[in-house]
């Protein structure tokens, strides 16, 4: 008998065990590193974490860690790539990029994922002081990435601003497949966001925040380009005279370079993306690319001979070869690519705001062009005082812009802003190797002067496919 | 008043076992020389319960009363029944058997008759896995079942091995089958975050494995629901067995070496390279003659700046990072027991050195397992086996540090050492600078580690209940523990590690899961004489996984290589962990009806639901059926003697797949911290992204099978074999539906669209075409041939999946690369086709596209193997060949090595540019080699394909047994001495290939570890 009443238990045991499992919970599993996305935005801590992953998205080697700065230079006549390189950036370099060139498409679509993240903040239903403080940094890290977009992927303004610019995303729809916009409608939504951003700003805190007078320089620029001097120049002289940011000395200059930390003394540096020891680009890192790591780019002869030996700029070009034994300049502008702490990433400084003024400034007003040139000129070469005029003083200062931003990425659109030929002479020991390393000119007419569509875009994105750049 | 009936049926049937009286039987089985025959399977009659031999030949069985025989079969031999004459049998079986037709096969929960089986099934005895110098169990597959491919892309020891079951059935999910050990659902996924390549697998010591079974079609897999859709692998491990304690050992040594070397085509010499850098000059211009050549070639200003001197050295890269491995192992397990408890205790010690520097496993195990009879109603079995092995292994592919790479990139005239023997590194000549290049191997392998621990325990705790006579409930709870550690150190003063200081990596996974099964087994016979019954089980199963991982890095290390932790590193840099979690429940049910063993029908029916899954997609309905007619034992074929067996079987079902999904993917969420591999952190604060659109519909792929098959035996199985076809279809394939980049999502969505197709032929075929009282001569070949279709994709388009283009109609591995059409023998230039038609040829790159060329797939055509016994009295000797037939391989670093030019200085050339073009009317597979690269010559196209075509000698050994009469003194029972060598030989049909042609499911070299080919020679003690 006993042992009936065993078996019996152990075939109720069973059934209470199986029932014991099929609560529905069970199934319920959530992530324990992600929130569901709705949960992540709906505090204002919330909203600024997801700004600060926009923020770190800009140091991404493929943004403003070393693509843009880079290509900026390299596709002009800044800077050459060495016969034995690490294979980086050769495309760019000798104008043979194809439409899925990997530069070409991590550039898109890393600006975009940063665009995604901040569209996401910029749509929040939260209100209040701090929200609009967040939402002001992202309005304008979005602007700062259609204009390197539009620059890129589409003429300059001064061209076409009817012609096709960037497909313009400014909400969260991932199931969108935008078509271009025209590089006018860039403009307007970058000049749009910026203002906005400038209504709600925080003040300045510190060199890796997009604070109001940072973000009024990067207005001063978007008008710039578009050459709407007038607003340009507004805009500049009210960062220059209202920002409180003071111009690097000469005698600070080499100091300011070889700095990673972050600034809070409102030193030059208008924003910059902070890359510290832990977050990094490792070896990508943009100084890697010219010195302390693969160094297969060196400075142009072209642009060495425009420094005078009294110019405090040489102090970051360190003479030296090629890894292949020719005699070239290194660029030292970012020392720190193997140290803890690396370089911070420049993305606009108060040097520029002052070349932009005396630029802008001119044709009507040649004396304040003057003005803002020779401020700048000033601490940087004491030996030189412009006191040119006309078309040469524009050409003086388009050569400082030249001398100042160097390895900043700004040359190549410089170029194209002002329809000119990229112009380049040989430097020993850069590729082609051997009898073919010539002379080269690529004339503003040249369809390889922008970037094409990446074919990730126009495979999936069938209203992109038919907007394909000539001659891609 | 139902219960009380049934509680009565209950008190009746238990008086009645209780008056039922059993008597003991032992035995011994022998051949007919008298060497005993371990694993006899030895069954009462008209029943499938029993016992088998031992290593001795030794059985104990208990059996009722009134049964008069007792059936004893074992592959190799005649089954025979025998009569109960005595309590103490000997039973001699004789030779001249092929297949086993009573032979009991282990399916999904439970066993049955081979002859009975609805499904494909395959099985693999325990004694043709032990004894390999293989670190893992799947690696010893290769060639053993028709239909099952095991291809591993790495040689290093330890390394993963990929199988697939009839062909690729996912694109972006696993493909990989289902493992499932002693009934628990075995997790086979690699933990390391660190570590090139590591199977969990190699966990197990593949000498303590009873037998394998493959499942293959639907009836067999369908029971296994939403993880079976791949086919399923059924381990079971060695239980004890009763009687006479057995201790068994076993010790091998041996010797590895490279399997593989293609003469044709090798690294170029120091010499060599100065003929092609003289072509190369003069056919850019730079130089006019050979004079002109060599000084540009030394000139460090406006040449290329080669010492001097550098003809006087040449160093043979792949003998710098290459050697001899030892191999060794030693196997001790004790088996015992009486009437109510047995037992199986092992242990064992595997160590493997690969025969590429740095690469090492050795791995020490233990297992045991107790069964015990509680009652004659209740059974408990309970097993554990727990190991622990250490690896390491170099990176693959690219990595400035991988050894494989460094023997083809690095230079000649490059030498590993300084004058004074030490190291070189740092140099003046800049061979080796400190910063970058392709590091030197040695100081790599000298200086940093890369080791990965992994310490597993799997136990499990069975219990069985006979409630009533045709009753059985069975109660199994398993689990499998994983802990892995590993360390990365990389030296302060050269190589990676240099720019930080020295830096250190450190990770710990560790992963838990377990499967609680609980089911109710009730066979009822509907006849008098009980051969027409049925079998119906039905149960419930719950399992999770918990995942835990941490990871920890840190960089500015001491100026020493004795400081090689963390605790050493002034600067952390990394810290990260998480834990991950799945479950699963189902409840299950298979029904068999079978009638004299004439006619069977079987179904199965499982319910899943996993939390892999969307929300309004959670739960799966999964089934099969299938029938077998053996024709055989139909009346009217009794006379009929030349065929002993001829059975036809066919099944259909609905089987899943939710292995390789992520746990997470259906939802919406923003990650925190590093989201795809990139922090989101900012300024020290925390920063977050979204990192999954999310889809609330995601769910399993499905897969419909149809197979049939036919077994056969001729003249008492001589001659015998199985047929199988099959159509596996896989739909709702997990696929990433691609989003425009501008959405911010360029990696795209994952959604369940897509079918991809496969159908087959499986053909096994054995006999002993020779058997005399001492001589026997056993052949058995199998083939599979497996078509492969992508039936649809997402909105038609095709999918682009680097030299792949999955594209609707086409194999699903068909290449996608620019058609080469040779050299112009005019001017050395290269040609491709201008497009599929092969029509017009261009030496413009940009003139030509890639093309889908459904005739060059990654996919073998024809595998299989060809194994050859010969045995004479106690000597054996055998030989298996493996062939794979029908895939191309592609060779993924080939732009670099035979770039007619491009990298002439950065990184050597394979020998194949000695072939190069050099004058007007020359025909060569090698364009003109130019300064700078002829005309893209380089660029990925059909050129850096080679035929897959290879034949290997997998396994060839020679054994002795010493003959009982010489041992029985020394108390020993069996003694067994051999020698075995493993990928002796290898043809490959392509004289150009570059490297070894196994080289995984995708068909494509990544510089990854060489494989081996090994000698050993050891010696089984049985007492």
């Amino acid at each position: 008998m006993k042992r009936i009443r065993n078996k019996f238990s152990i075939a109720v045991l069973s059934i209470a065990l199986m029932m014991a499992g099929c609560k529905k919970s069970y199934l319920d599993k959530a992530p324990s590193d992600s929130l569901l996305s709705d949960d992540a935005l709906s505090t204002v801590s919330g909203l600024q974490a997801a700004l600060n992953g926009a923020y770190s998205n800009m140091r991404s080697s493929t943004l403003f860690g070393r693509d843009f700065p880079v290509i900026g230079d390299l596709q002009a006549d800044n800077t050459f790539v060495e016969t034995k390189n690490s294979g980086r950036y050769l495309t760019q370099y000798n104008y043979s990029v194809t439409v899925n060139d990997g530069v070409v498409s991590e550039m898109w679509n890393n600006a975009y994922q940063t665009i995604l993240r901040v569209n996401r903040i910029i749509e929040s239903t939260l209100t209040g002081s701090d929200v609009d403080n967040v939402k002001a940094q992202a309005y304008a890290i979005r602007a700062l990435l259609y204009f390197k977009l539009v620059n890129i992927y589409a003429k300059p303004y001064t061209d076409d601003p009817s012609a096709l610019g960037v497909p313009l995303v400014l909400k969260y729809d991932p199931f969108l497949y935008p078509g271009r916009s025209t590089i006018k409608e860039v403009y307007t939504q970058m000049v749009t966001d910026l203002t906005t951003a400038f209504s709600t700003a925080p003040d300045y805190s510190s060199s890796v925040v997009l604070s109001k007078y940072a973000i009024e320089g990067l207005l001063a620029r978007v008008y710039f380009y578009m050459g709407d001097n007038v607003n340009a120049k507004k805009a500049a002289v009210d960062v220059i005279n209202n920002g409180g940011f003071k111009l690097v000395t000469a005698a600070g200059y080499k100091a300011y370079w070889g700095n990673p930390a972050i600034g809070s003394d409102k030193l030059e540096t208008l924003f910059e993306v902070d890359a510290d020891v832990i977050n990094n680009n490792g070896f990508d890192d943009l100084g890697g690319i010219y010195n302390n790591g693969y160094q297969d780019i060196y400075a142009s002869s072209q642009l060495v001979a425009l420094y005078n030996a009294t110019d405090i700029r040489t102090s970051v070009l360190l003479p030296g070869t090629t890894k292949s034994g020719a005699a070239a300049v290194l660029i030292n502008k970012y020392p720190n690519a193997e140290n803890a702490d690396r370089d911070n990433l420049k993305v606009m400084r108060l040097s520029e705001v002052y070349l932009i003024a005396a630029e802008a400034s001119l044709p009507g007003n040649e004396a304040d062009g003057l003005k803002y040139l020779n401020a700048l000129v000033a601490q940087r070469d004491a030996s030189k005082v412009y006191a040119s005029s006309g078309a040469t003083l524009l050409t003086d200062i388009i050569t400082e812009r030249r001398k100042e931003l160097a390895f900043e990425g700004d040359r190549y659109y410089d170029l194209n802003r002002l329809k000119r030929d990229v112009v380049r002479v040989a430097n020993a020991g850069a590729i082609p190797a051997g009898t073919a390393n010539v002379n080269l000119t690529v004339p503003y007419s040249s369809t390889k002067r922008i970037a094409p569509i990446p074919q990730g875009e126009t495979n999936v994105n069938k209203n992109i496919s038919t907007q394909q750049n000539p001659g891609y | 008043m139902r219960k009380r009936a049934l509680f009565l049926l209950c008190f009746v049937l238990a008086i009645s076992q209780l008056t039922a009286q059993t008597r003991k039987i032992t035995g011994k089985v022998t051949n007919a020389a008298g060497v005993p025959v371990p694993n006899a399977t030895v069954l009462i009659r008209g029943t499938s319960s029993g016992t088998t031999s031992d290593d001795a030949g030794s059985f104990t069985i208990t059996v009722p009363a009134k049964t008069k025989s007792l059936v004893i079969s074992s592959v190799n031999y005649t089954t025979m029944e025998v009569n109960i004459t005595s309590d103490n049998l000997v039973v001699a079986l004789q030779p001249g058997t092929g297949a086993n037709l009573s032979e009991i096969v282990i399916v999904a929960y439970g066993s049955v008759k081979k002859t009975n089986l609805t499904g494909a099934v395959a099985t693999v005895k325990g004694t043709e896995l032990e004894n390999k110098p293989f670190s893992s169990v799947d690696k010893a597959l290769q060639g053993s079942v028709a239909g099952l491919q095991s291809t591993s892309t790495s040689g290093a020891p330890g390394a993963a091995t990929d199988i697939r079951i009839r062909g690729i059935g996912s694109i972006n999910a696993s493909a990989s089958p289902l493992w499932v050990i002693d009934g628990a659902i075995a997790n086979t996924t690699d933990l390391t975050v660190n570590t090139t390549t590591a199977n969990p697998l190699s966990s197990i010591n593949p000498d303590d494995i009873e037998s394998i079974s493959v499942l293959k079609d639907a009836a067999a897999t369908a029971v296994y629901g939403s993880q079976g859709a791949n086919g399923v692998i059924l381990v079971t491990t060695k239980k004890g067995r009763g009687g006479k304690t057995r201790i068994n050992f076993s010790t091998e040594v041996g010797q590895n070496k490279i399997a593989f070397k293609n003469k044709n085509n090798r690294s170029l010499t120091t010499a060599e390279s100065q003929t092609v850098f003289r072509q190369a000059l003069i056919n850019s211009g730079s130089a006019a003659n050979d004079a002109e050549a060599d000084a540009i070639i030394t000139d460090p200003v406006n040449g290329y700046g080669l010492p001097a001197d550098y003809l006087s050295t040449n160093t043979n890269w792949l003998d710098q990072v290459t050697r001899k491995g030892n191999q060794q192992q030693y196997n001790l397990s004790m088996s015992g027991g009486n009437e109510k408890t047995t037992f199986y205790a092992s242990g064992g010690y595997f160590k493997q050195d690969g025969t590429t520097i740095a690469t090492d496993f050795k791995r020490y195990n233990g297992s045991l397992s107790v069964t015990h009879k509680a009652t004659d109603w209740l059974n408990f079995t309970a097993g554990l086996n727990g190991s622990t092995s250490a690896q390491n292994t170099p990176t693959n592919g690219g990595t400035f540090a991988n050894p494989v790479l460094a023997s083809f990139f690095l230079a000649p005239w490059y030498s590993p050492y300084n004058t004074d023997g030490s190291l070189k590194y740092g140099d003046a000549a800049n061979e080796f600078p400190v910063g970058g290049g392709v590091f030197n191997p040695l100081v790599e392998a000298a200086y940093n580690k890369n080791t990965a621990k992994q310490t597993t325990f799997r136990g499990y705790v069975n219990a069985e209940a006979k409630i009533l006579t045709d009753l059985k409930f069975t109660s199994r709870y398993s689990a499998e523990y994983f802990d892995v550690s590993e360390d990365q150190y990389r030296n302060p003063f050269y190589g990676d590690g240099q720019a930080q200081g020295g830096d250190a990596f450190s990770a710990y996974s560790r992963r838990f899961d377990y499967t609680f099964t609980n089911f109710l087994d009730y066979r009822k016979a509907v006849n008098k004489s009980g051969d027409m019954y049925f079998d119906v089980k039905a149960g419930y199963e719950a399992s999770a996984i918990k995942n835990y991982q941490l990871q920890a890095g840190g960089q500015a290390f001491p100026s020493t290589l004795e400081l090689q932790y963390l605790a050493s590193a002034a600067t952390p840099t990394t810290a990260y962990a998480i834990p991950t979690d799945r479950t699963n429940t189902s409840i299950f049910s298979t029904a068999d009806f079978n009638y004299k063993d004439r006619y069977v029908v079987t179904g199965s029916y499982r319910r899943d639901g996993s939390s892999v899954f969307g929300a309004n997609h959670r739960y799966g309905n999964f089934y099969s059926v299938g029938a077998t007619w053996n024709v055989s034992e139909e009346s009217f074929m009794k006379n009929v003697n030349w065929l002993n067996l001829l059975k036809i079987r066919g099944s259909y079902g609905l089987t899943g797949n939710s292995l390789g999904f992520g746990y997470y993917s259906s939802l919406a969420t923003y990650g925190y911290g590093t989201v795809n591999g990139i922090s989101t952190n900012y300024t020290g604060l925390p920063g977050s992204a979204p990192n999954n659109v999310g889809n609330p519909d995601l769910t399993w792929e499905t897969n419909k099978q149809f197979d049939v098959g036919v077994d056969f035996g001729f003249f008492k199985s001589r001659l015998y074999g199985t047929l199988d076809y099959y159509d596996r279809r896989s739909n709702k394939l997990l696929a990433n539906i691609p989003l425009s980049p501008t959405s911010g999502f360029a990696g795209g969505q994952l959604e369940n669209i897509g079918d991809v197709d496969n159908k087959g032929v499986e053909l096994l075929i054995g006999g002993k075409p020779i058997v005399t009282k001492n001589f026997t001569w056993d052949v058995s070949f199998n083939i599979a041939h497996n078509n492969n279709k992508v039936i649809s994709l997402y909105s038609h388009k095709p999918v682009l999946s680097g030299v792949f283009d999955y594209t609707e109609g086409n194999n699903l591995q068909a290449y996608f690369l620019r058609p080469w059409a040779g050299v112009d023998p005019a001017n050395g230039d290269p040609l491709w086709y201008t497009d599929a038609t092969h029509k017009t040829t261009t030496n413009d790159i940009t003139k030509t596209t890639q093309v889908l060329d459904n005739t060059k797939t990654a996919m073998p055509k024809y595998y299989g193997s060809f194994t050859n016994t010969f045995t004479y009295m106690g000597i054996s000797l055998s030989a298996q060949l493996f062939y794979n037939f029908g895939n191309y391989a592609y060779d993924s670093w080939g732009s670099y090595q035979s770039s007619e030019g491009l990298y002439l200085f950065s990184f050597n050339q394979l020998s194949q540019e000695l072939n190069a073009w050099q004058k007007p009317g020359d025909i060569t597979r090698i364009p003109a080699i130019v300064e700078g690269g002829n005309k893209n010559s380089y660029r990925t196209s059909t050129r850096f394909l080679y035929k897959g075509d290879y034949i290997r000698l997998r396994d060839l050994q020679l054994a002795y047994t010493i003959p009982q009469k010489w041992t029985k003194k020394a108390y020993i029972t069996n003694l067994n001495v051999y020698v075995r060598g493993t990928n002796l030989l290898t043809f490959a049909t392509d004289k150009n290939i570059p490297f070894d042609p196994e080289t995984g499911i995708n068909s494509t070299s990544n510089l990854d570890v060489y494989p081996l080919k090994s000698v050993t020679a050891g010696i089984k003690i049985g007492f």
